[in-house]
């Protein structure tokens, strides 16, 4: 039977799911809680944060210029490697759980009012860097350093409209909760603005991946 | 994969670290201005609401007028 590497084994794969759990983390409320935000994880929290989301994208680069050939979805062995399947299928569980673990420590013990202004502060840093990739002149055969890839304009521009659309639908829920409505709709928006955010982060982290410094 | 491929790697994974840190520390300033109101037990107030929306709607101008402006070039070029 031909050799195909375990799915797996692939860094782009592993990259992928990374980045991938670093959003849904929220929806499946995997939160911190008071306890659990002691004072060594509110100091490391943000570092935690940068370093799951960084992790995915190195993975995902090192992925792209490493790849070999096609991935099976089951485990076959390689003649000269034992080890290394149960190796990487380790690695990739371990940092799951940081990952998993250290997903939402920015957000503990806040009421939904608060948690909303916080999401709603931080969509504002996001789109204010976007805003600032937007502003550089087009990329062309002319201009190929500083500036800015139509296509991300487009992608920073779709990926804001729908956390946008997502924070409304959290302040709805929010002023609801205000006026003593006791099971308000929208009650996950908060925490998909949040995964939506996130990826319009993702998509920023990469900008000068793509195009010019 | 040669030295050059292996430095630009490097270059695009500091690249993005970068710039990942940066939005995560202003993030960070956010978490603790927040953390510090639910500390005293107050709540953000109607300016601090204001200046908030002013930043999202600034920010969105410039966004999406070089969307549409982005769009319309992409269009153009593909026929």
């Amino acid at each position: 039977m031909e050799y195909r590497k375990f799915f797996l084994q692939s860094k782009t794969v592993i990259g992928a799911i990374l980045i991938a759990l670093s959003m849904v983390a929220p929806l499946l409320g995997w939160e911190f809680t008071a306890t659990d935000a002691n004072t060594f994880v509110e100091k490391v929290g943000v570092f935690f944060d940068s370093f799951a989301e960084v992790i995915g994208l190195a993975l995902v680069l090192w992925g792209r210029f490493t790849a070999q050939g096609p991935l099976a979805v089951l485990p076959t062995k390689k003649p000269d490697d034992t080890l290394q399947s149960s190796w990487m299928i380790g690695a990739f569980f371990l940092t799951m759980v940081v990952v998993g673990g250290c997903a939402q420590t920015s957000l503990v013990t806040l009421n939904p009012a608060t948690r909303l202004y916080q999401v709603e502060a931080n969509f504002a840093i996001a789109k204010e860097e976007a805003a600032l990739y937007a502003a550089r002149p087009f990329c062309s055969t002319t201009v190929i350093v500083a500036c800015a890839d139509p296509e991300i304009v487009v992608k920073l521009d779709e990926a804001s409209d729908k956390t946008e659309a997502l924070i409304e639908q959290s302040r709805v829920y929010v002023q609801a909760l205000d006026m003593g409505m006791p099971n308000p709709p929208n009650s996950g928006a908060l925490g998909q603005a949040t995964a939506s955010l996130r990826a319009l982060i993702a998509i920023l982290a990469t900008i000068e991946t793509s195009k010019g410094a | 994969m040669d030295l050059k491929g292996t430095l630009i790697i490097l270059d695009l994974i500091l690249t993005g670290i970068e710039r990942s840190q940066a939005i995560y520390a202003k993030m960070a300033e956010v978490r603790d201005f927040v953390q510090n109101k639910v500390n005293k037990g107050e709540r953000v107030t109607d300016e601090e609401w204001a200046a908030l929306r002013e930043r999202l709607d600034l920010a969105e101008l410039t966004l999406e007028r070089r969307a549409a402006e982005a769009r319309e070039l992409l269009a153009n070029k593909n026929g």
